[in-house]
């Protein structure tokens, strides 16, 4: 018996300028998250994940469930907020929290005003009213109001201040506290990524290029900074994919150490999950990792 | 489908000022001599309400966070057909009662208008829905193009036999239980060609 909430398995979708074509999992009791630049089609698999969209081919289930036929039993065991989305413009947060009540029966009323309070989130304002931010603190507050077994967030922190955004950070942090909950969560912001979670996926043009772990990406993971020759001279089988960045060769490896001992004095950054966006999405893919 | 009627409910308290209104207007056509204008209007107007309601769930912004929520695509279109009918039908019946009494009008009479109401409402949301549905943000446009159509063809019908021996003269002879019946079959086919199509639509819409 699988031990994923989330599994994707060969799944595809073709539109007439992208083809997402992908598989991963999110197991239980961890934070995953999807990173890649805009358009890369991570809102697209969220949207299959929660069966708003249905793939060409293959499967995907959440909590054991078909995406494409999920029961209102597994729906309540789930909370998603999606980016550019909003509740009805005209209610109040007070009528979201009605219509929550009435549509999940263990939708916990209390909790929601303590942290919505605790956000300084009204409830008597209209939706439309709302800023960006605390539209984005809303929902998330919203979504973790029944005490949902999986959060599938998609960029929960966009527009929100340092601040704020800590502040959920530390409501994620708190969530995933409780034994079998597990969350898939997509940013922008890399140090919320590498803070939070426990591995992510980055996804570009529709597929998975690479999966790591973030202890891994930490530890192991370098941006090997080269000039021409050191690049031309150099052993390339660690190498994930380079990119010409200001004159140089900006080359990332999952093997630092060998780097380091093989290449002593050679230029190196940490490697870093803004770095390797960019090094991999702008640059020659040199060896795929962790491909299915 | 309980929840999805609990933010229906919400929704239209919402519009308070409007249902005011309309109460006013209904109240009015009762007691003055449109009074059958009235008991067939004002429903229908319910159940346009209830399309632009759907027209908003829809709305891009809307649509990915409620249908994430726990009900599904048949449990919608269901709650939507219910919510849109049922009330516009018991508004229609409760408007021709009054106007009955205040016009004195025979049960014949009374129940022949009653049941047109009820059909027209039917019929106006057999259009409704799955139009709303279909096109989601263009839908002003296909109702004016779906209205034309509908006015035309019921122009062209309406002209092709105007004589003593043409259909509308059969229509207004023809016994009651033959109106009565022919109407039911009309309103049956015309909302359960829309629940299909409603279903199919929203089984296969992207959201």
């Amino acid at each position: 018996m699988t031990n994923d909430v989330i599994t994707l398995d060969r799944i595809t979708k073709r539109y007439a300028d992208f083809t997402l074509d992908l598989t991963m999992h999110v197991p239980k009791d961890t934070i995953t998250a999807l990173i890649g630049v805009n358009g890369s089609g991570k809102t697209t698999t969220f949207r299959i994940i929660l069966g708003l969209a249905k793939p060409d081919t293959g499967n995907g289930t959440l909590l054991g469930a078909d995406v494409t036929r999920l029961p209102n039993a597994v729906k309540r065991d789930v909370g998603a907020v999606l980016a550019d989305t909003s509740f009805d413009a005209v209610f109040t947060g007070d009528d979201v929290i009605r219509q929550m009540k009435a549509l999940y029966p263990n939708f916990n009323v209390p909790l929601c005003r303590t942290l919505l309070e605790r956000f300084a989130l009204p409830t008597d304002k209209k939706m439309e009213e709302f800023s960006t931010g605390m539209t984005a603190k809303f929902k998330t507050v919203i979504a973790m109001g029944h005490e949902p077994d999986v959060l599938i967030l998609d960029e929960p922190t966009a527009g929100l201040d340092i601040v704020a955004r800590g502040e959920l950070l530390d409501l994620l942090r708190a969530y995933m506290e409780t034994p079998g909950h597990s969350i898939l969560i997509s940013s922008h912001n890399s140090k919320d990524i590498e803070s939070l979670c426990d591995d992510f996926y980055f996804i570009d043009r529709g597929r998975i290029r690479l999966h790591e772990t973030i202890d891994r990406l930490r530890d192991e993971y370098a941006v090997l900074i080269l000039t021409d020759e050191q690049a031309a001279a150099m052993d390339r089988s660690h190498v994930l994919a380079s990119a010409r960045r200001h004159g140089v060769i900006h080359a990332l490896t999952d093997e630092r150490r060998y780097y380091e001992e093989n290449m002593p004095g050679i230029q190196m950054a940490r490697g870093d999950i803004d770095e390797l966006i960019t090094i991999m999405t702008a640059g020659e893919p040199l060896r795929e990792r962790n491909q299915p | 489908m309980k929840g999805l009627m609990a933010r229906d409910m919400i929704a239209m308290g919402k519009n308070r000022v409007f249902l005011v209104v309309m109460l006013a207007l209904c109240l009015f056509y009762t007691f003055s001599d449109m009074y059958v204008t009235g008991v067939m209007l004002m429903p229908m107007l319910f159940s346009t309400v209830c399309g632009n309601m759907v027209r908003n769930d829809l709305s891009a912004p809307i649509r990915r966070t409620l249908f994430t929520l726990p009900f599904s695509r048949r449990e919608y279109a269901g709650e939507k057909y219910l919510v849109s009918i049922v009330p516009a039908c018991v508004l229609a019946v409760m408007l021709q009662m009054v106007s009955a009494v205040v016009h004195r009008q025979s049960i014949t009479q009374s129940g022949m208008i009653a049941a047109c109401a009820v059909l027209l409402t039917v019929l106006t949301v057999s259009v409704e829905l799955p139009v709303t549905i279909i096109f989601r943000d263009r839908v002003q446009i296909a109702r004016v193009c779906i209205l034309a159509v509908v006015f035309a063809l019921a122009a062209i019908a309406v002209s092709l036999d105007m004589g003593t021996d043409g259909l509308f003269a059969i229509i207004t002879s023809a016994p009651a239980w033959a109106l009565y019946g022919i109407g039911a079959l009309l309103g049956a086919v015309a909302l359960a060609v829309s629940v299909m199509v409603s279903l199919r639509a929203l089984r296969t819409a992207q959201l």
